[in-house]
């Protein structure tokens, strides 16, 4: 039973997980925290819906076309929106997020209707036996389809151009501009990567929760808390205080009551701003002048 | 090498710098003094292109119109600026620091020789190279600063107060290096608080005071100026 648990509570840790860094990735690349993120995704996923159910293509393609999907709606977002105010204090970008949040949400409704609707499987429903436990392979899908997108994430930032100038802008946008890095870019870059995962968690929670523009709002919530819970600056400590909140969140609606399991995600984020708001898993450098 | 003409800058409705005219000939130490506020940092931010200010008037490097190209096209065509306060990436190591320095200019040739040169001229960041550049002392920071800048291959320095904040012995040491950098025949543009150590390795001098060039000439003659001497070098 608590492995079960502990199992589809990692699964959707790693949901929250790919939305927390798609938050994380835009607030390092450019201090604007995107609260239209979840509903990005979810605009994103009802794209992936239309193109599998009106023009009729096949699961695979649509999932191969997702990612590209994602940058493409990434990219066009902010140039529309967050590139004109580029020079506007952050707090104006942020509250232009919250716009785009409204503008997703209704927009998806308008176009697609207001009624969830059933989202294909992407796994088989078998479960299958690891370790003398039953663990639905559709668990397993999710953590796997997650720790891809991680380790991808992860060879981007150490090894390629293009990802260690976003590293370098992220400490220290000016320097990084005046070595040759332009910071525009950097920012496009991290509005493409961080709206194309975004998309994949929705790819995944949909089959879950059915495909409704609702869908993404607890999500956002808990990926805000898994987020804050990390650190908020760190990539690696949002994934890992997703999946702490995942399997919390499974582990609370299983022996506390599930009244709570939407509750205790602002509960963890009260907690952690109040006493350690650095969060749980970032290193301090110790810094001499 | 770089001559600044007639150069006005403004952050809206505030007037930064007022006319600018200043030359730095190639091989040369041309240092700029003036007091805080007095629009230095400002002029270096405009050459580079790395300020959001409205500028007018011209900026040429070897004849070249530069005035308002992006700052990467710039630093490649060799102009490099050291930023006051060293701007290290904090979290990244000594060595990365460095590569950064070629971003620029670099397609993942050269930066290896680039990296011995630079730690032949600062030795002592060779057994640093593994470590985040915060943990490193003042000192050792300005020297990845400059070092950084010298992964860019730049045929011209511009270094904003390399010596702020450091102790008196190093300050000393970091002008000597500034000195064997120039040898290496980088031209270098020099703003500095400190105009004593200034005037001593700089070959000519202008001086800033609001936003317009106030005093121009050879290093030694300025040092003798009783003005200068009054409002920068603190004593007769």
């Amino acid at each position: 039973m608590i492995t079960q648990l502990v199992a589809s509570g990692l699964a959707l840790g790693s949901i929250y997980a790919l939305l927390a860094l798609s938050l994380v990735l835009i607030h390092k690349a450019t201090d604007v925290v995107n609260f239209a993120q979840g509903e990005m995704a979810m605009f994103g996923t009802f794209i992936c819906f239309a193109l599998l159910t009106r023009a009729g293509l096949p699961l695979p393609a649509v999932l191969l076309l997702a990612a590209p999907l994602g940058v493409a709606l990434g990219v066009v977002t902010e140039r529309a929106t967050m590139r004109p105010l580029q020079s506007a204090p952050p707090v104006n970008a942020l509250i232009a997020t919250i716009g785009l949040w409204m503008i997703f949400h209704h927009a998806a409704g308008w176009i697609w209707g207001y009624d969830p609707v059933r989202f294909p499987s992407l796994f088989s429903p078998e479960p299958v036996e690891i370790m003398g436990a039953r663990i639905a392979q559709n668990s397993l899908g999710i953590i796997a389809v997650s720790l891809l997108v991680v380790v991808l994430l992860y060879l981007f930032f150490e090894f390629t151009r293009m990802g260690v100038a976003m590293r370098a802008a992220s400490m220290n946008r000016r320097a990084a501009q005046l070595m040759g890095v332009d910071v525009t870019r950097t920012s496009l870059v991290a509005w493409g990567l961080a709206s194309a995962i975004g998309v994949v968690s929705g790819l995944l929670i949909a089959p879950l929760t059915f495909l409704d523009f609702e869908m993404m709002f607890s999500v956002l919530l808990k990926a805000f808390a898994g987020a804050i819970l990390g650190g908020f600056n760190s990539l690696p400590g949002a994934v890992i205080g997703c999946l702490v909140i995942g399997v919390l969140e499974n582990l609370i609606a299983a022996y506390v009551s599930t009244a709570f399991k939407d509750t205790f995600a602002f509960g963890i984020i009260i907690l952690v701003l109040m006493f350690r708001p650095q969060g749980l898993f970032t290193r301090r450098i110790a810094k001499k002048v | 090498m770089l001559e600044v003409s007639n150069l006005s800058a403004r952050y809206g409705a505030i007037s930064a710098l007022n006319g600018v005219s200043l030359g730095v000939d190639s091989g040369r130490i041309v240092s700029l003094l003036g007091s805080n506020g007095a629009g230095k940092s400002t002029l270096l931010g405009c050459i580079t292109n790395s300020v959001p200010c409205r500028m007018s008037g011209s900026i040429r490097l070897e004849g070249e119109e530069i005035l308002g190209l992006p700052t990467d096209a710039i630093i490649s065509r060799g102009l490099v600026l050291v930023p006051e306060g060293r701007q290290l990436f904090a979290e990244l190591t000594v060595e990365e620091n460095l590569r950064m320095g070629a971003y620029g200019v670099d397609r993942g040739r050269h930066w290896r020789a680039d990296l011995d040169r630079v730690y032949r001229l600062f030795p002592r960041l060779v057994e640093r190279r593994r470590q985040a550049a915060a943990t490193l002392s003042g000192g050792e920071q300005q020297m990845v600063a400059i070092g950084r800048a010298m992964m860019a291959r730049p045929r011209i320095v511009l270094l904003d107060e390399p010596s702020l904040g450091l102790a008196p012995l190093l300050v000393r040491e970091i002008f000597n290096l500034i000195r064997d950098i120039n040898g290496q025949s980088v031209t270098v543009l020099l703003v500095e608080q400190n105009a004593r150590q200034a005037l001593r390795i700089a070959h000519a001098a202008y001086v800033l005071e609001k936003g317009h060039v106030t005093a121009s000439g050879a290093a030694d003659e300025l040092a003798r100026d009783p003005h200068v001497i009054e409002a920068y070098l603190g004593e007769a």
